[in-house]
């Protein structure tokens, strides 16, 4: 496995603590993950802008292959994010290549819809119940 | 006189009151009847009378009698003056007046003479006279009843034996007055006499009085009144009936009545009648208090309840009514009013049951209606009550798991790191879990809180609002020394009001947290601004700030529970505002929010009545 590609990883989540078990259980799947944080979504808009125009900083850090984007957020919530990350990856072709995978506690059928509506949101997980072995398959079929 | 003209003066007299004469001769025991006397007998005038054939025309019943006249009119002498009756020659039987007595002539009674006179017309008036009395005193026995009369020339009063009976005074005993004044109550004598005055000056006087008689008070009834007389001497008559009967119904029915009253006053209970011909509605004072309008303003057309009633309502229990009526069924049903004043609306319960005249055809619906609002509104809180106990579960079950399955994971890896002997790594994650765990124990501590604000009622009190300004902003000081937010107040009302003291500071506080708490740092100085104002009824609380502005397009989700706009775990239980909300809605007021990038203001209105 030491043929994986790494992959650049952003997680959007305001809770500190879940954003480091997050990049804990990502460390322990078989891929290899570089991982930048966001605390809330306007955060992470504000970062995919800054990176688009200013590519030198990261470098091949940038784009995100993977967005981990939970919905419960103060400013702009994960739909918030998803509706203006749609408007903004018409503009930012580079983004196009980002998919996103919901990461919230929210069991909520509603809420899991709605973001599945999104035809680049491709997984919807559930804090706290995914082992690190499924996230390892989820990533591996969503990318 | 000669005798010629005696006897032409006889014949007028027989002629003209049908008197006729007889004699008997004793000797040979044979009469001798005048022609009147013939034709009062409808006998044939030249037919022979015997004294025996004299005899029997009278009716059997009546023969012993003149047989005595005759028999004592021989032997003693004796005259005799009777009324008996005769079976004529034709069969009929009528009325005679027969005057006899003897002639004597030395000691020897030679003779018998006398006159006869038909007086069946007169006899038959007299009878049927005497029937009426005995039937009307007896009509009056039974009715308890009396009457009286009294002359002025001569000055004399008779009363009838009921009279005597009524005033339990000995039958016959000579009066002095139509109505015994001394037995008559006091109170009522003036009456009496007032209604004896009336018919003294010609008119009808009517009174009722009481008479206490054995210990026991009667009501009794007079109508006085002059008695026709034409010519003859001026009188007035009364008649005096007992009605104790009657009045104590009467006063037994009022004291119901009043009773019932009461009784429907104190349940808000409203009366109505309806004339289903007619389409007329009669309402009691209450019915109009439960519509919200006075008589004044009512027609008492059945339209009028109809215009009452709540758009929304009214096609269904118009229907629910007519199929009452039709169908003969009970009406019992529910319907919201509006009131034309105040718009205000209520809910009322209506029951009425129909009422058939003689002919069984339906007349009358008789009903009542009643205030059910508060049941209503009890029942949609409790539903709503029951409701939100569901999303507290609900929302309870997710947002307490949040911070406890990191809890849980952070445990998960606490162990790794030990094991790897990263111990730094360890630390702070136990770190994490403490402050995990103080996050979840603030947000039981609000459910608590938010469940306490729910349940506990409330007493209105009279608050000076500028004083309860000043405690919620002395109360929080400290906070907002410590984030250097400056709070200024203007209360522009110095009345006292009366409000339910512990929600409104419950809001004020809360409001007034949220404005220090998301303060804009990077803004100098940071304010809070309070103000209270009177607003026509209401009072209007303002709190606001200069903050970063509410981070969200919807400000209703706002008052979700358990959702903060600021970082999990940071700051709030996600509480606050909903507790806000929740007493914003147990005062009955209205809470309005504006945000922008530079500030927020919150506006509490409520309803609030004056202390006197």
């Amino acid at each position: 496995m030491t043929s994986a590609p790494g992959i650049n990883v952003l997680i959007v989540d305001d809770s500190r603590p879940d954003r480091y078990l997050l990049r804990r259980d990502l460390s322990r799947t078989s891929l290899e993950v570089s991982v930048q944080e966001s605390a809330d979504g306007q955060e992470a808009l504000d970062f995919l802008v800054e990176h688009t125009r200013n590519k030198s900083k990261l470098q091949h850090e940038f784009p995100p292959d993977l967005i981990f984007l939970d919905v419960n957020m103060p400013r702009v919530d994960g739909f918030t994010f998803l509706e203006r990350f749609s408007a903004l990856r018409r503009e930012q072709e580079e983004l196009r290549t980002c998919v996103i995978m919901m990461f919230s506690s929210s069991e909520h059928p509603a809420d899991r819809e709605r973001a599945l509506a999104y035809d680049f949101v491709k997984g919807y997980v559930i804090k706290g119940t995914t082992s690190t072995q499924e996230l390892d398959e989820q990533i591996k079929a969503a990318l | 006189m000669t005798g010629a003209q005696n006897r032409s003066l006889i014949d007028l007299l027989e002629r003209t009151r049908r008197i006729g004469t007889w004699v008997v001769d004793v000797a040979k025991a044979e009469c001798h009847w005048s022609a009147t006397t013939y034709q009062i007998h409808e006998e044939d005038p030249s037919k022979r009378i015997a004294l025996e054939d004299g005899i029997q025309y009278y009716v059997p019943d009546d023969r012993p009698t003149i047989e005595r006249c005759v028999e004592e009119g021989i032997a003693n002498r004796q005259p005799w003056d009777v009324e008996l009756r005769i079976r004529t020659a034709k069969g009929n039987v009528r009325w005679v007046r027969a005057i006899g007595e003897a002639i004597v002539e030395g000691d020897e009674v030679v003779a018998l003479h006398g006159m006869f006179e038909d007086i069946h017309e007169r006899k038959i008036l007299e009878l049927e006279r005497e029937a009426l009395l005995v039937r009307m005193l007896e009509a009056e026995r039974l009715a308890r009843m009396g009457h009286w009369k009294q002359t002025f020339e001569p000055d004399e009063i008779e009363w009838s034996p009921g009279m005597f009976a009524l005033f339990a005074a000995p039958t016959g005993t000579p009066r002095t007055e139509p109505v015994d004044l001394s037995k008559v109550s006091a109170e009522d004598v003036e009456g009496v006499k007032a209604a004896l005055r009336a018919a003294g000056e010609g008119d009808r006087g009517t009174v009722e009085f009481r008479v206490e008689l054995d210990g026991r008070e009667n009501w009794y009834q007079m109508v006085a009144f002059p008695v026709p007389g034409g010519r003859g001497p001026r009188a007035v008559a009364g008649v005096v009936s007992d009605v104790t009967e009657a009045v104590e119904s009467k006063l037994e029915i009022d004291r119901l009545n009043t009773r019932l009253l009461v009784a429907l006053e104190a349940s808000g209970i409203g009366v109505w009648e309806w004339n289903v011909k007619t389409g007329g509605l009669i309402w009691d004072a209450q019915m109009y208090a439960l519509y919200g309008r006075s008589a004044a303003d009512f027609s008492g057309a059945y339209e009028a309840w109809e215009n009452g009633l709540h758009p929304a309502d009214k096609e269904r229990t118009v229907a629910e009514l007519q199929s009452a009526v039709e169908g003969g069924e009970k009406f019992d049903t529910q319907f919201r009013v509006i009131w034309p004043d105040t718009s205000e609306v209520r809910t009322l319960r209506a029951m009425g049951s129909l009422h058939r005249g003689p002919d069984g055809e339906v007349e009358t619906m008789v009903g009542a209606n009643w205030d059910v609002s508060d049941i209503v509104r009890t029942r949609a809180e409790l539903e709503r009550s029951n409701q939100e106990l569901a999303e507290l579960a609900h929302r309870t079950s997710h947002d307490l798991k949040a911070p406890l399955t990191t809890i849980r994971r952070l445990a998960a890896y606490v162990l790794e790191d030990i094991g790897a002997g990263a111990l730094d790594e360890a630390t702070q994650n136990v770190e994490e879990v403490g402050r995990q765990a103080a996050v979840l124990e603030s947000m039981v501590i609000g459910c608590l809180r938010a469940a306490t604000a729910d349940v506990h009622d409330v007493a209105l009190e009279a608050v000076d609002l500028s004083q309860l300004v000043d405690q919620v902003v002395s109360s929080l000081g400290a906070l907002a020394e410590q984030n250097e937010v400056t709070v200024e107040r203007s209360v522009e009302t110095r009345d006292a009001y009366l409000v339910p003291r512990s929600r409104v500071v419950q809001i004020l506080s809360n409001l007034v947290t949220n404005a220090i708490k998301y303060r804009d740092p990077s803004r100098e100085p940071s304010l809070v601004r309070i103000g209270v104002q009177r607003r026509s009824e209401n009072i209007v609380m303002a709190v606001e700030d200069n903050g970063a502005g509410i981070p969200t397009d919807n400000v209703d989700e706002i008052y979700a529970m358990f959702r903060t706009l600021h970082p999990k775990g940071t700051s709030g239980d996600g509480l606050g505002l909903y507790i806000v909300k929740r007493q914003v809605e147990r005062l009955g007021g209205e809470i309005r929010v504006e945000s922008s990038p530079t500030g927020t203001r919150f506006e509490v209105e409520f309803f609030a009545r004056e202390s006197r």
